[in-house]
């Protein structure tokens, strides 16, 4: 299936292949990110989602093909370069032990800086831009290990909000979080795409998905499957061939967005046979 | 803008992130330290100079003999336990965030044993010259060693330690393998170089770590920014534009330079690199290299001071005496951690 181009696309991924330990992870993944769209990537655990921000990223580099950022070569840009024009917050990012929010949020300004510029009134305004965008300002003194799960995620978006890259790349940002801490960092992406940035998320809550995404894409064992708008897009089936999973499409009663809703199943632990009825 | 969230320092088109309050503080602290200590180190001893005749002989009104004592034997001695003190603290400050273990040192990564193997087998094969060629030669083997352990993706970290059980598993057996070819007072010479000594230091070893340090401390403090941001995580490091394995591969050899010099001037030290940045750390703040220096040279220099005031202990080499210090020092905290969770649960 050749996918769908849309029409005006920031970051694009050519022919892209990864090998891991040897075993081919990705092969032949072709990728459309639409400018100033919130792209969601759904897919079940292990299909390559979290691999497929690495390549886009440069962070882990394609074994094969090649990735676009606006119209540059992502491999051919210099580090700094790209890094002020993409950010990616990681799933399981790691915290220096005793760092404060502020001095962690100011890392993000190190593509901006250098040796002999290392802080700019331009450092000062994003960092404090990015405190108050994420409610931080009163905290910014305190120890982020201090902070709740969800504090602390508002940190790290934080840090890439104040690297200032035009396209946002998040794995898993709502992962661990309660439902409300959930909500905030799904409208605050909302508010940023409505800024005009470009956001790609990797999320794991589909309805979540259908609600906040303007692009979706749904990926299985390194493929993608489908793409496009979620209302066109979701169906049963392509439920069933994304995560094997059996369920009921019905409309968001609040959002007016598609809504799933898992059929009631005849037994609990589907992957232990000695649960399964006879 | 009016007020800065973080104090700079500028100076024309340059503008640099000032170290925090805390920092000054301590070098300034640290310095007085360090002055105090050396004081202290002349001072002391069987052979020591009371603080009055201390000055004479640093006029140079002195007799002769003391002349000698203070400007040929008791200042380089204390001299070269400062730098080799500093290059120390700072080694292990980079090889701990390297390879993200608290336990990397130059003694764990496989240095130490590395110079010791090479000065050894130099001594047996090349018996008439200078072990210094020997330990050289086994630094840069055991480099050239953990440079391909970066791997394509630069995984330095898990490569680092594994690597370095390794190669000194190795080192020790060849060591020891030379012990046994060689007659006994050769043995008894090996081993005087295998503890690390400083005793019969003269300016050639303090000119020698002296230019060490010129030489890698002003890289490694230029690289520190970078190696801050590596404390994020290898993928937030990248994704934030630093080049992961240049980064890496300067700190690794810079740090393995100081090591070095320290090894040349003293012998393979033990434990100094390991406590140093133990004790830099302890308000739990993040990667010090300057104060893990500082640490380090204050360790250093008292650890050889008691060598020269504690009875019966005037031969023994300051090598052995920082290993019993530092195993007992990294004990203490094991059990004080094992302690504190048992009272916790």
């Amino acid at each position: 299936m050749t996918p769908k181009q849309p029409k005006d696309c920031i970051l694009q991924g050519q022919e892209l292949h990864l090998d891991y330990a040897g075993k081919s992870v990705i092969a032949g993944l072709n990728i459309h990110i639409p400018r100033g769209r919130l792209t969601v990537i759904l897919g079940t655990n292990g299909c390559g989602k979290s691999s497929l921000l690495k390549m886009l990223s440069q962070v882990l580099p394609p074994s094969k093909g090649r990735v676009m950022l606006d119209g540059k070569t992502l491999a051919d840009m210099g580090n700094k370069e790209r890094a002020r024009q993409l950010a990616l917050l990681v799933q399981k990012p790691e915290l220096p032990e005793g760092i404060e929010v502020q001095e962690l949020v100011s890392r993000g300004r190190y593509p901006h800086q250098t040796l002999w510029q290392q802080w700019s009134p331009d450092d000062e305004r994003a960092v404090a831009n990015a405190l108050s965008a994420t409610g931080l300002t009163g905290m910014a003194r305190h120890p982020v290990a201090s902070l709740s799960g969800g504090q602390q995620q508002r940190v790290w978006l934080a840090l890439v909000l104040a690297q200032q890259s035009e396209v946002l790349l998040l794995d898993e940002p709502t992962s661990f979080l309660d439902i409300r801490a959930q909500l905030s960092v799904m409208d605050f992406c909302k508010a940023l795409r409505q800024q005009g940035r470009t956001l790609v998320l990797v999320l794991h809550d589909i309805n979540q998905a259908l609600r906040y995404a303007d692009h979706l894409l749904l990926m299985r064992e390194g493929r993608i499957l489908a793409q496009g708008a979620p209302t066109a897009l979701i169906s049963e089936q392509l439920l069933r061939e994304a995560f094997d999973l059996d369920a009921r499409i019905i409309q968001d009663p609040e959002a007016g967005c598609p809504m799933l809703i898992p059929r009631v199943r005849q037994y609990d632990h589907a992957w232990d046979r000695r649960v399964r009825p006879a | 803008m009016s007020v800065s969230r973080f104090p700079v320092w500028q100076w024309g088109p340059l503008t640099i992130r000032a170290p925090a309050r805390g920092a000054v503080k301590t070098a300034v602290f640290g310095t007085l330290g360090v002055f105090l200590a050396l004081a202290l180190s002349l001072t002391l001893g069987e052979a020591g100079l009371s603080p009055d005749r201390l000055l004479q002989a640093f006029r140079g009104e002195a007799e002769p003999y003391e002349h000698w004592l203070f400007w040929q034997s008791r200042l380089p001695r204390a001299l070269t336990a400062l730098g080799v003190g500093v290059a120390l603290g700072v080694a292990g400050a980079i090889f701990q965030s390297l390879s993200r273990n608290p336990l990397g040192s130059p003694d764990i990564i496989g240095i130490n044993a590395g110079a010791s193997a090479g000065a050894v087998l130099w001594l047996l094969l090349v018996p008439g010259m200078s072990v210094a060629w020997g330990a050289l030669i086994g630094v840069v083997t055991v480099l050239l060693l953990l440079i391909p352990g970066m791997g394509r993706n630069g995984q330095l970290s898990r490569s680092l330690v594994l690597m370095g059980v390794a190669i000194n598993a190795l080192a020790i057996a060849l060591v020891q393998f030379a012990l046994t070819l060689v007659q006994r007072e050769q043995a008894q010479q090996m081993l005087g170089y295998l503890a690390g000594s400083l005793s019969h230091r003269d300016w050639q070893q303090v000119t020698l770590i002296a230019t060490t340090l010129a030489v890698a401390l002003p890289g490694l403090l230029l690289l520190s920014r970078r190696l801050g941001l590596l404390a994020l995580g290898r993928d937030t490091a990248i994704s934030l534009g630093v080049p992961l394995r240049t980064t890496q591969l300067l700190a690794l050899v810079l740090a393995t330079v100081l090591a070095l010099g320290a090894v040349l001037c003293a012998g393979p030290v033990a434990f100094v690199a390991l406590v140093a940045p133990h004790l830099a750390r302890w308000n739990g703040k993040q990667l010090a290299l300057l104060r893990s220096g500082l640490i380090g040279a204050l360790l250093l220099l008292g650890a050889d001071t008691l060598t020269l005031i504690l009875p019966g202990t005037q031969r023994l080499p300051v090598g052995v005496l920082t290993a019993m210090l530092g195993g007992a020092y990294l004990a203490w905290i094991l059990f004080a951690e094992l302690f504190r969770q048992r009272t916790r649960s």
